[in-house]
């Protein structure tokens, strides 16, 4: 469930520190200051974080060196205990078919860059009320 | 270049600029890129798909280390060399991504590759379009590399 409260770890996928330096900036911006934060340089050092820590969000750039943002989603959404966590992808190439593109594979946001804390603010907020959505429903 | 395109474009920059480091630059239109005077970072991005051509950022370096210290939140003295071209290469990457939403029909998708630091490329004799800005007396060229933006551009 991705109750705003309970969003407490997030895990940050981008090759530029720079990206993650302003990434993380915005989540703390958007109400999430003091939360715990994980940072991989690359798809392997996220996967490695993933099978060790317990990540409530997942915030991933798309054009990386080696593995990049499409292979990740790939990975997350075929491994059943990871499959349900929310991935927002950031990218400087979005566009209406990239966006079509990878929400087939599974990411629940795709956002362009550079982020704001705005715009962070907004995706996580309806996913949060989404989330609310569904679990009246059951 | 059509003025409404030209407008665009040089708007996204700017955009960018500011909403990453909060720094107002303004264009120099018809602007001849400066001479190199050997304080001046660079780097290049590929665009693999609609075309493979290449975008090319040129920068004096204290420009460079003005934007960087904005968006760390450091004085100059903190700063590394290592902060400056991930800085540098992230921006590339983020106005590139602009203009190429500008330039691509949006049913189209459009990729580009990782940028790369480009020390003291000359671009003499490569079909360019070169765009200039400026703030104070410090300046940044984007340089579209490439027979086919260019076309998109100028049509």
């Amino acid at each position: 469930m991705t109750e705003k409260g309970n969003l407490n770890s997030f895990l940050i996928v981008d090759d530029s520190g720079t990206a993650r330096m302003i990434i993380r900036q915005c989540i703390e911006i958007a109400g999430f200051h003091g939360k715990e934060f994980f940072e991989a340089r690359d798809v392997k050092e996220a996967w490695q974080i993933l099978q060790q820590q317990k990540v409530d969000l997942i915030v991933t750039d798309l054009n990386m060196p080696g593995l990049d943002g499409r292979d990740l989603l790939r990975l997350i959404k075929g491994a059943p205990e990871l499959s349900s966590t929310c991935v927002i992808v950031i990218t400087s190439t979005k566009n209406p078919a990239k966006e079509a593109e990878l929400r087939d594979l599974g990411a629940s946001s795709v956002l362009d860059k550079p982020v704001s804390p705005a715009c962070i603010y907004q995706v996580l907020m309806n996913l949060t009320r989404n989330d609310s959505r569904s679990d009246q429903t059951k | 270049m059509s003025a409404d395109l030209n407008s665009k474009l040089c708007q996204a920059l700017i955009e960018v600029v500011a909403d990453l480091s909060f720094i107002c630059l303004m264009e120099l239109p018809g602007g001849e890129p400066p001479p190199n005077t050997g304080q001046q970072l660079q780097a290049m991005i590929p665009v693999h798909q609609p075309y493979k051509e290449k975008f090319l950022l040129t920068i004096e370096s204290r420009l460079m280390q003005e934007i960087t210290c904005n968006i760390y939140g450091l004085d100059a003295v903190q700063l590394t060399k290592e902060h400056q071209l991930d800085t540098l290469n992230e921006l590339l990457n983020n106005i590139a991504g602009k203009f190429m939403q500008i330039l691509t029909p949006p049913s189209i998708q459009f990729e580009l590759g990782l940028p790369v630091l480009d020390i003291d490329r000359t671009i003499s004799g490569e079909p360019a379009l070169n765009l200039v800005f400026h703030s104070d007396e410090s300046y940044l060229v984007f340089s579209l590399i490439g027979t086919n933006l260019i076309g998109e551009v100028r049509k």
